[in-house]
């Protein structure tokens, strides 16, 4: 049985090993907040050193910073090594490094900061799997940062949604390779999330042009998702409840898509 | 580690406060989503078309006055049924409908009879239609309650509401439709506070669904994680998609089978 009764509620990671990479953003800080706060040890892994370093203080004795830079094959071994080390083992990832890219049309896309876009999205995660799988034994679970850019498309960001497309091809795959040892690999999907990424998109501040996401008949009026929201499917993604859910990527939009 | 490793117990998904509809409730699935529920803090009403199966499991989850038989075919006993909970156990915020019926054998599409089409579509389609329409009717008389909404409905798929399962004609095209039927009233409720998603399962082992060993065998080795779904696994999914922890989801289906489908 994949979920073991009895374990007290709120307490589903007492003891296990989570790794967290863009552990600095406001996602991934907020789910290693809630990964400590359930019990779990907890190794940081951002490419910003000051704030991941400020993170590792808040959290206390439960978490771990490792200064990494997920587009360098040997940060994210070290990071995946250092995880294993702080915390006994590796049970669980979460695969949350990413940035949105330039913002503009495609005939005006500067394609070297393309690339950077899927260096980062893709092929980031991509070395975070490639070393982090052999260390997940049955029961384990990769939770990536997917997007509802994983599956529908969206004028003026290119790069982000190529990106967020590749990765759920890549979580696709990735799963069908480690299913059959009972290790998950899944995504969420969020649409757009309340906080300093969108503000940066819908500011022009992330390149030539805008992009909004406003969608008045979804839930409460077209409002964006909270960051404690897409906290909580994550972490119901990396627990035993969802124990059978592999392959899949898990849509939180409000209705945007339906 | 074992299994265990990344895995946990109860969950946090408090449901305390929650008046639960569950339907298809005496067996299987639908058992464990009652009994999950319940645990999590809900007020249950146990349905199921057998009246003695529910009773049984209203007592499993310690409510044990919370049961009555349901056709789900029925409209006007769907109607019904949902007043009565209503009444008895208050504002209804949370349905699971999870009645439905299987293909024992398998068939072909040319030999698919009449009446074999309307048995499996007048409770897959037909009884999932009547529950949504009386739970959205009743749900729309709560007050709003702020990230909790008004309401939460699961609906129970397949991995046949994705891709097509030979052999099952009947099953595939019922359980392909409630995925229309749940995207389509999400779009039209969400505004209204209401969610409605599909649960998408795998194979799951269940007592109604004997099984020899190597039918088990063969079955889970069409999932890339090579077993079977626990009914408590499909449980756990419900329970998320019904608490406010999944407040932002609606719309959407959430696979649970395995990787059977990986989409």
């Amino acid at each position: 049985m994949a979920v073991p009764a009895g374990r007290a509620s709120g307490q589903r990671f007492t003891g296990l090993s989570i790794l967290v990479t863009g552990a600095a953003g406001e996602i991934g800080s907020a789910v290693a907040g809630a990964l400590v706060a359930e019990g779990a040890r907890v190794t940081l892994a951002d490419l910003d050193a000051t704030v991941l370093t400020q993170l590792a203080d808040e959290l206390g004795s439960a978490a771990h910073a490792v200064p990494t830079d997920v587009t360098v094959e040997e940060d994210v071994e070290r990071a995946v090594a250092e995880a294993v080390a702080f915390a006994g083992g590796l049970h669980g990832v979460f695969n949350n490094a990413g940035i949105e890219g330039p913002v503009g049309p495609i005939t005006e896309l500067d394609l070297d900061r393309f690339a950077q876009v899927l260096r980062i999205n893709v092929l980031g995660a991509a070395a975070v799997l490639k070393h982090s799988l052999p260390r997940l034994d049955a029961g384990g679970a990769v939770v990536q940062t997917g997007s509802t850019a994983s599956v529908a498309g969206s004028a003026h960001m290119a790069p982000y949604v190529a990106s967020k497309h590749a990765l759920l091809g890549l979580t696709r795959v990735a799963s069908r390779e480690v299913a059959a040892r009972g290790v998950r690999v899944t995504a969420v999907l969020p649409g757009p999330v309340h906080g300093r990424m969108m503000q940066r998109i819908e500011s022009g501040r992330s390149g030539s042009g805008t992009a909004t996401a406003t969608t008045p008949t979804a839930l409460d009026g077209g409002r964006y998702a909270t960051v404690a929201e897409v906290v909580s499917a994550v972490l119901f993604l990396l627990s035993g409840e969802a124990g059978f859910v592999a392959g899949t990527g898990l849509l939180m939009d409000g209705g945007r898509l339906a | 580690m074992t299994r265990t490793s990344a895995a946990g117990g109860g969950g946090s998904a408090s449901l305390a406060g929650e008046v639960a509809f569950v339907t298809g409730a005496g067996s299987g699935i639908g058992r464990s989503c009652a009994v999950a529920l319940a645990a999590r803090g809900a007020t249950v009403m146990v349905t199921d078309i057998s009246e003695a199966a529910a009773r049984e499991v209203a007592a499993v989850t310690g409510q044990p006055d919370n049961f009555r038989r349901l056709d789900v075919s029925d409209p006007r006993g769907v109607e019904a049924a949902v007043a009565d909970t209503v009444d008895r156990l208050g504002p209804l915020t949370v349905a699971v409908n999870n009645a439905g019926v299987g293909v024992p054998t398998p068939y072909r599409t040319a030999e698919v009879s009449d009446e074999e089409w309307r048995r499996v579509l007048s409770v897959n389609l037909d009884g999932v239609f009547h529950c949504v329409r009386a739970e959205v009717e009743a749900m729309l008389r709560n007050p709003e309650r702020g990230r909790r909404g008004r309401g939460s409905i699961v609906n129970m798929g397949s991995v046949g509401s994705l891709v097509g399962l030979a052999g099952a004609v009947t099953y595939t095209s019922a359980k392909h439709a409630v995925l229309g039927l749940t995207k389509a009233t999400a779009a039209e409720y969400a505004r209204d506070g209401i969610r409605v998603n599909l649960v998408t399962p795998g194979y799951v082992d269940t007592a109604i669904s004997p099984r020899t060993d190597e039918e088990k065998a063969a079955l889970g080795a069409r999932h890339p994680m090579g077993r079977l779904a626990a009914p408590e696994e499909i449980a756990g999914a419900v329970c998320f998609l019904a608490s406010a922890d999944a407040s932002f989801v609606t719309g959407a289906h959430y696979s649970v089978d395995g990787g059977f489908t990986s989409v």
